[in-house]
């Protein structure tokens, strides 16, 4: 009887010792963590410029900010567009070729249009901007001005610059 | 005597239906004068109907483009291995194209290939390392079609904080 109680007694002391054995092995364990740098906002952008002669209004939308400091918005401005020298304007393949200018009508109103003759330009105009998620929109207008063609499609894109700032 | 009241009312009818066509006629041609005005000097062409159909939508009816953007982004000084998600979500309709750039640098630091909505490249190699500090990143998404035409569609500058640690 003392033989099976001795028994008892050295197989719980092995059962207790075994998991502090293996505490004391995890606990030297180096720990690794790999970051990688996740988007924190998404911006939905038209995917063309597109319009009818008395143009348009378009929907720009921020979903999932997170983490969006005080003080700072999102920005979307035109970076760039397919034009020469980033000209607003849509070409068409018409013999001899032609084209038609367009200009955008940013959500605070303000006109935004390149003119060679004035020097106006669109690039880092601000167009639309948002300090939670929602739903923006601007006006692209064609100007009716110059040679240009009925019925056929005048096409071009615009470079869209996206980026935290500080609020206007 | 018959005759003649008779001749009389056939002149004044006549007359009046003349007064009422030039009447008619001024008033269409001022009409055409005005409306020639209002589209800035520019004489409209009839066929203009055809004009105010909506132009072709090279997007293949879709209603836009989502860009993932960025707040701030650390990465290791010295190391030419950078751990950015560059993604096409998943609702997107077209492929995308990461150039990445550093301040005002031209050189892209990375190129990706063509990226399928749903996919993502989590990791790549730049050309060449940086040195500890804050820099501008570039992240410019060009977007095409995913037809055989492979249009080009609206792109993004996406702009970001890169602190190099």
């Amino acid at each position: 009887m003392k033989k099976k109680v001795f028994a008892a007694l050295m197989t719980a002391a092995v059962c207790m010792t075994a998991p502090m054995a293996v505490m004391a092995e995890e606990a030297s364990q180096d720990l690794t963590v790999n970051l990688t740098a996740e988007p924190s906002y998404t911006v939905t952008i038209p995917a063309s410029v597109s319009m009818g002669n008395e143009g348009t209004t378009v929907d720009v939308t921020a979903e999932d900010v997170e983490n969006l400091p005080e003080g700072k918005e999102i920005s979307v401005t035109i970076a760039g567009t397919s034009g020469y020298k980033d000209q607003m304007v849509l070409e068409a393949a018409t013999s001899p070729k032609t084209s038609l200018r367009y200009q955008i009508i940013s959500e605070r109103g303000e006109v935004i249009e390149t003119n060679a003759s004035t020097g106006a330009v669109g690039v880092g105009k601000e167009v639309v901007s948002f300090t939670e998620n929602s739903t923006k929109q601007y006006q692209i207008k064609p100007v009716i001005a110059g040679r240009y063609e009925y019925g056929v499609d005048y096409t071009g894109s615009i470079t869209f610059g996206i980026a935290v700032t500080d609020a206007q | 005597m018959r005759s003649n009241r008779r001749r009389v009312r056939l002149i004044v009818l006549a007359a009046a239906a003349v007064l009422v066509a030039g009447i008619a006629g001024i008033a269409f041609l001022a009409g055409k004068h005005q409306n020639a005005q209002s589209t800035v000097g520019i004489i409209v062409d009839e066929d203009a109907s055809e004009w105010k159909k909506e132009l072709e939508d090279a997007s293949g009816g879709q209603e836009g483009i989502k860009i993932p953007g960025y707040g701030e982004i650390m990465v290791a000084a010295g190391s030419t291995i950078w751990q950015i998600t560059l993604a096409n979500p998943e609702d997107n309709q077209c492929y995308f194209k990461y150039t990445v750039t550093i301040g005002e640098e031209d050189t892209p630091v990375y190129e990706s290939d063509w990226i399928e909505p749903g996919k993502a490249v989590t990791e790549f190699e730049v050309t060449e390392a940086l040195d500890a500090g804050d820099y501008e990143i570039h992240l410019n998404i060009s977007a095409c079609t995913m037809d055989e035409s492979h249009t080009l569609l609206n792109g993004a500058d996406v702009k970001a904080v890169l602190h190099v640690i």
